[in-house]
């Protein structure tokens, strides 16, 4: 691995990875994910057509003050789903709100400012993933495995971006704790 | 420093642990300042109800390259724990540089945050120029909270001058 001090690049630069910005801004880079789930856990499939109509996801950050502290940091999420776009994601939320005795404080989606139907909502894991409970954070989508991204980025704590693997699931709501 | 004229890193991906400029997209990179002013907001001046930030970016036409031309300003944050102010704003700058190099009020085109905040033209001269300066609500505490700030345009400016911080107790320009 080549290890540069101060590095200016007078053309283009192309990253075939990500960017990992851990100085002064402290933002991850965006994590792509798709909404199509086949098979789900509960054994339902988008790609069979008896998926859910809720996405959700389970992020690699930690939802513990053991590790995070008492202090917050913003989850942001951007996305669409399906061909038509029906559902467009654009929210962000404020994590860790009640550090201070590591109860999770609700969805604390501070801004959402799509115009679809897009029903985010933010939660704690109920199970541990790799000794903590998680972030997770469900959407609405069509059941089926139709395109349809959905970006995910936070920030501060960015040395937790790759502390455990990503998931998603389906579900017939988004309150409904799938992790 | 290393300069090199392109760079494709066919493997995994980059850390910067200084910031990344994509000035290519005429972006600045997003610099994050504390809502803390002081270190302690245990002087009134400190505690009160608003964080003033002066920018490095000049608020005149006076400066080469601003001209005429707007930018966007660009505000992402929060304070305090449970987040009771959150800022996510965006505002055009220099919108009134065409002749008169008079400051054309806050301009704040999109604000997705629960704040009102403020951005105005320093009194004073701050390296040679007038400085773009930002108001944002925050409680008068030294919590924890941080606040992101990016431009969008005029890129050669975004280390023109340091940046600084101020607790007030109003949203009437302080620099």
């Amino acid at each position: 691995m080549a290890s540069l001090v101060d590095t200016t690049v007078t053309g283009d630069l192309t990253i075939n990875g990500q960017t990992y910005r851990t100085g002064n801004s402290n933002i991850t880079p965006w994590y792509q994910l798709n909404h199509c789930v086949c098979p789900s856990s509960d054994g339902t499939s988008d790609c069979i057509g008896n998926g859910r109509a809720y996405l959700h996801v389970r992020t690699p950050l930690p939802a513990d003050n053991v590790v995070m502290g008492w202090n917050p940091l913003i989850l942001e999420v951007v996305g669409y789903h399906t061909y038509s776009g029906e559902y467009v994601h654009d929210f962000k939320a404020l994590l860790n709100t009640n550090g201070y005795d590591n109860t999770w404080y609700g969805s604390q989606i501070k801004t959402n400012s799509s115009l679809t139907t897009s029903n985010p909502y933010v939660y704690r894991s109920t199970n541990t993933y790799g000794s903590y409970k998680r972030v997770c954070f469900a959407v609405n989508k069509i059941s089926c495995c139709c395109t349809g991204a959905l970006w995910v980025r936070w920030w501060n704590n960015t040395s937790y971006f790759t502390d455990y693997p990503w998931a998603t699931e389906t579900a017939d709501t988004n309150s409904f704790q799938r992790f | 420093m290393a300069t090199l004229t392109s760079l494709t890193n066919t493997g995994g991906g980059i850390q910067a642990t200084g910031s990344v400029h994509p000035l290519g997209n005429n972006q600045t990179s997003w610099y994050r300042l504390y809502h803390c002013a002081d270190g302690t907001d245990t002087n009134p001046a400190y505690a009160g109800g608003w964080l003033h930030i002066r920018t490095p970016y000049p608020a005149t036409n006076e400066a080469g390259g601003i001209g005429w031309n707007p930018n966007i300003l660009e505000v992402v944050g929060f304070h305090t724990y449970e987040g009771g102010y959150t800022h996510d704003f965006k505002a055009i700058l220099n919108n009134s540089g065409y002749g008169d190099n008079t400051w054309y009020g806050s301009q704040i085109r999109v604000n997705d945050g629960n704040t009102s905040p403020v951005v105005y033209q320093s009194a004073v001269a701050y390296g040679s120029y007038k400085r773009v300066c930002i108001a944002v609500p925050k409680v008068g505490c030294c919590c924890v909270g941080w606040i992101w700030i990016r431009f969008w345009n005029n890129v050669g400016y975004r280390a023109d001058y340091p940046w600084a911080t101020v607790g007030r107790a109003n949203n009437t320009a302080f620099y």
